[in-house]
């Protein structure tokens, strides 16, 4: 009887269960977003940017469908993503944004689709989707922009989990699926892709990249008893990642898959964000892949062109390069704790104004964001802390981003969405499901300062935030830009920042190069300093921002620019005025909005 | 009980009786207020009368038995008559405060049954230990980590004695909670010899090893910790011990100016505490201020093997800053040593050797630190239902050199089979 005593004592008296020791967790107790009326921080001196939501009647009137009912699969976690381009030429930039679908495909593929917004000017929008006869329906994430048969007419790639497709721009407001004739469908579950001319034909290239592979019709849910639903959402590493598609073109329109030539089977990676740059200044574009999970992938180009092995006749042989994945002694593969973070969306800048692309990715709750400064000779450093982009990142989960000039100083100033993959707000310890986005200004010392609250009531208030592009939607001389969210109205957000400095948008238009200047490099020769800019392929999450260069001009009243394009040719343009414009390869210029 | 009460009674009777018959004792009032045989009859009568309720009073009071202040009379006569249902006997007063402790927590009156079980001595031959277990448990729902850690502490300590009775699950239990609050309190060196000494005795399960084996890559700033420590706090707020660990919550968690105003006046107050200091760099290095962290690394005292592993690593990452190379190798080179899995470590030492000149030797440091990569993302994965996620652990392991960690990983691999075979276990 005594043993029974003793037996109870050991049981620990009252039945608990041990708490989860802290390693056990990986989350963090939410912030709350503060109202900007009850911060009492005095605002920072200098220019502060200011952005407003535009409502309905604007026009934009978007929101995403998920399927989010209870299950918390992990296909709903990416959200979609926004593609921003002039479709029609009017030189108003136009917005396409992705939707989701009732799952599993087969019962639900045309329950939603897409959404093609003309824009008309002064903030006003148009849903064109209809008479564009671009009905992308199926459960699609992310798109690319190029004109990837140099018509003049930028086309649209969209990827999906299920078939991806490539849309063909007629050249008279309509779109045509011609993912079969381009032979680009890839059946794998895709998250961004980015076109780029990478091995030099003056012909754009397209690089998929994907997530996990995940079945619609028998996924893997996890149970938990806690959560309401009785589910959460499985971790990605769980699932097994698939490999990425290069897509090299045959310069006739059509596509031959360079994956495996290219050195590039086998990987696994968990591809979510992409961007392709001449990141060490040799003339040849890089491929950064922001894996989720995993460390990235940074492939290099190794040799000289060579023939691709293809099926059937080709008119011309496509030459392609091989790569290295070199992101690991580039010390872009993990951060600098030595993890493999949750890589998610990618900026592409120069961001210190060393005169070489950098790269931030967008991380998990309870982690940073990362900034890796380019030092060059393709060794990248982790400056996450020197950045202070780290701390106010560590409470957010960040997924679309970009480097743009929010202030036209000439600096690129950080702008990032956030929201949770999953709700999770049941937690004991608390997360927050929907997060507030955030701006940093660039300090111009090599740091960055969160403005958030400083910055217009869209940063107040939380969201889903995915997909992120950035354009000059209202040709009013400052940046604008789009987020895709889920489970609420995506957003067109009109910058509004009391500046006087002006900025300069160059639209490329290539000859020798592919027709939208993709991989030139432009540079604005300032009396003290030299802003660089490249036109990169691919970036943020999931979205495409507008193809064109945008240079703030500072103190500047006009600018002097020299364009590099990839051909190898170097234009110089002097004087050019604040405003719009269409730079020729070549050294003619024009007005970008003359077809209005 | 019951027979040392009456056994006292009578030796009280025993004594009335002495005192009366021994005439050296008698007085001279008492002989003059004793004057007739009657009288003194009846005086008789009443005295016995007396010395019997007396003794009565005493086999059956109840209160001789002092218990916590807390335990209601009701508490005590359930616990008596639960005792006296179980063992057929009255119950001692630690049979007592066991039982009322027991009952007290079933009723959440934690503070009760953390007194009673603090009443019972740790060398009772039949409560002590367990009674150690108890106490910390309460003292841990009580937020008390102090008390909590000396009493799990005591009661591993009184387990390794040969004569001490305790059980595998107890045993665990200690441990576990153990391993919690030095987790909560991010003193993971501490928590390491305790893991040293369950991994010695094979009493540990695949989180120990995991907590054991890799106390960097788990994520450690997780929010339950932190609202532990704040509970913690709440209750001690003025212990250095768990404020400095405020303050490195606080850090991680990105409020750098919160935890340097914490850390640096905890500095303020003993400028000899390495660990603190250590802290106050943490908060320093990722402010990237490093003006302020010159201010506090040059007056560090020079290196000990047993310093915080904290301290040594920002002792590495100064000498990365200051370009000396050699000196960061070979503190990254110790912070390795003492924690082999540590991602800092390696990446450190990848970029002392990258300036060393040293190549080779700096792929092998990303080569490992990406294998360390992939552990720490799969680690999640790794638990008691799933062997060959421990194999496959145990293989990456011995790939980049932790042969221990590969050792025991696989060990639980194999003890993990043979449990869902329905084999025993060796």
């Amino acid at each position: 009887m005594g043993c029974l005593v003793i037996a109870v004592v050991a049981c620990g008296c009252q039945g608990t269960a041990i708490p989860p020791a802290p390693g056990t967790v990986k989350s963090a107790t939410a912030t709350p977003t503060v109202p900007a009326a009850a911060v009492s921080t005095p605002p920072p001196q200098g220019t502060l940017p200011a952005f407003r939501m535009l409502d309905r009647a604007s026009g934009f009137d978007f929101e995403r469908q998920d399927d989010i009912r209870g299950l918390h699969r992990i296909l709903e976690a990416n959200g979609g993503g926004v593609g921003l381009f002039d479709f029609d030429r009017d030189g108003w930039v136009d917005v396409f944004m992705t939707n989701g679908c009732h799952l599993p495909l087969k019962d639900g593929l045309d329950s939603t689709r897409g959404a093609l917004f003309r824009n008309r000017g002064r903030d006003r929008f148009e849903n064109v989707t209809d008479p564009s006869g671009l009905i992308q329906s199926g459960y699609t994430h992310g798109c690319a922009v190029g004109d990837y048969d140099n018509d003049g007419f930028d086309d649209l790639y969209i990827t999906a989990y299920g078939r991806n497709a490539m849309w063909h721009n007629n050249g008279d407001g309509t779109f045509e699926d011609l993912t079969d004739s381009t032979a680009t469908n890839v059946s794998r579950w895709s998250s961004s892709a980015a076109f780029a001319d990478l091995n030099g034909d003056g012909c754009l290239d397209l690089y998929v990249a994907n997530y996990l592979d995940e079945s619609d019709e028998s996924p893997r849910l996890c149970a938990n008893g806690a959560s309401p639903d009785g589910y959460e959402q499985c971790p990605p590493a769980m699932f097994e990642g698939v490999d990425d598609v290069l897509f090299l073109s045959d310069t006739t329109g059509r596509f031959v898959d360079a994956t495996e030539f290219s050195g590039l089977t086998n990987r696994r990676g968990k591809g979510l964000g992409v961007v392709v740059s001449d990141l060490d200044g040799d003339g040849r574009r890089e491929i950064f892949v922001a894996n989720d999970g995993q460390a990235n992938f940074l492939f290099v180009p190794s040799g000289e062109l060579s023939d691709v092995p293809t099926i059937g006749e080709l008119k011309a042989p496509v030459q392609g390069y091989k790569y290295d994945e070199r992101a690991l002694l580039s010390n872009c593969a993990l951060s600098e704790a030595g993890y493999a973070q949750a890589n998610m969306g990618i900026a592409a800048g120069d961001y210190d104004g060393n005169g070489t692309t950098d790269l931030l990715i967008t991380h998990f709750y309870a982690d940073t964001t990362t900034l890796y400064a380019n030092r060059g000779g393709l060794m990248f450093e982790d400056v996450t802390r020197l950045s202070r982009v780290g701390p106010p990142s560590r409470n957010r989960l960040g997924w679309g981003t970009a480097f743009f000039d929010a202030d036209n100083d000439g600096w690129l100033d950080l702008i990032v969405a956030n929201g949770h993959i999953d709700d999770r707000t049941w937690l004991k310890q608390g997360e927050p499901y929907k997060m507030a986005p955030q701006i940093f200004r660039n300090e111009r010392d090599g740091s960055y300062k969160d403005v958030s609250k400083w910055s217009g009531e869209y940063f107040q208030k939380e969201w889903l935030g995915r997909g992120l592009a950035v354009a000059d939607l209202n040709r009013d001389g400052k940046l604008d830009f789009v987020v895709s969210h889920q489970r609420g109205p995506s957003a067109v957000l009109v910058n509004e920042t009391d500046t006087v400095n002006r900025l300069l948008t160059l639209k490329l238009i290539g000859t020798r190069s592919s027709r939208n200047g993709s991989g030139a490099i432009v540079e604005l020769m300032g009396e003290s300093r030299v802003a660089r800019r490249e036109l990169v392929g691919g970036g943020s999450f999931q979205s495409a921002s507008v193809h064109e260069i945008q240079l703030g001009l500072g103190s500047e009243t006009n600018g002097t620019v020299r364009v590099r394009w990839p051909s190898g040719v170097s234009d110089v343009f002097q004087n050019l005025a604040p405003g719009e414009w269409n730079l020729l390869e070549g050294g003619r210029f024009s007005d970008l909005r003359r077809c209005e | 009980m019951t027979s040392w009460h009456l056994g006292d009674s009578h030796r009280q009777l025993k004594s009335g009786q002495w005192w009366w018959h021994n005439p050296g004792m008698e007085s001279q009032s008492a002989a003059r207020l004793v004057k007739t045989p009657q009288i003194r009859r009846t005086v008789w009568v009443m005295m016995s009368v007396a010395l019997v309720g007396l003794g009565l009073v005493i086999v059956c009071w109840p209160r001789t038995i002092v218990l916590p202040a807390g335990v209601t009379l009701q508490d005590r006569q359930f616990a008596e008559r639960r005792f006296r249902d179980l063992n057929g006997i009255a119950p001692s007063r630690v049979d007592l405060l066991s039982l009322v402790g027991e009952l007290a927590v079933h009723d959440h009156r934690l503070q009760t049954a953390a007194d009673c079980f603090h009443e019972i001595p740790s060398d009772h031959p039949r409560y002590g230990s367990a009674a150690r277990l108890q106490e910390g448990q309460m003292w841990l729902r009580l937020n008390q980590a102090d008390g909590a850690e000396q009493n799990f502490r005591e009661f591993l300590s009184l387990a390794s004695h040969p004569n001490r009775s305790t059980t595998p699950d107890q045993l665990s239990a200690a441990r576990k909670w153990l391993n919690y609050i030095l987790s909560v309190e991010l003193r993971f060196e501490d928590r390491k010899q305790v893991l040293a000494e369950a991994h010695a005795q094979h009493a540990v399960d695949v989180f120990d090893s995991k907590q054991y084996f890799f106390p960097n890559l788990l994520i450690w700033n997780s929010s339950a910790g932190r609202r532990r420590l704040s509970e913690f706090l709440e209750r001690d707020p003025q212990n250095r011990r768990l404020r400095l660990a405020h303050g490195r919550y606080l850090t991680v968690g990105g409020d750098l100016p919160a935890a340097l105003a914490v850390l640096r006046e905890l500095h303020q107050q003993d400028l000899q505490d390495s660990e603190c200091a250590a802290a106050v760099l943490e908060c320093l290095f990722e402010q990237a201020d490093w003006v302020s962290f010159a201010d506090v690394a040059n007056s560090l005292p020079e290196y000990s093997a047993g310093e915080s592993w904290l301290l040594t690593r920002m002792r590495a990452e100064w000498a990365l800053h200051e370009q000396r190379w050699d000196d960061a190798r070979r503190d990254f080179e110790r912070l390795q040593s003492v924690d082999p899995a540590s991602p800092w470590a390696l990446m450190g030492l990848a970029k002392a050797f990258g300036q060393l000149k040293l190549p080779e030797q700096r792929e092998q440091a990303l080569a490992r630190s990406l294998v360390l990569s992939r552990i720490r993302v799969s680690l999640s994965t790794v638990n008691e239902d799933a062997p060959e996620a421990s194999q496959k652990l145990s293989e990456e392991c011995r790939q980049i050199g932790l042969q221990d960690a590969a050792d025991a990983f696989q060990w639980h691999a194999e003890r993990i089979r043979q449990s869902h075979s329905g084999r025993p276990v060796d």
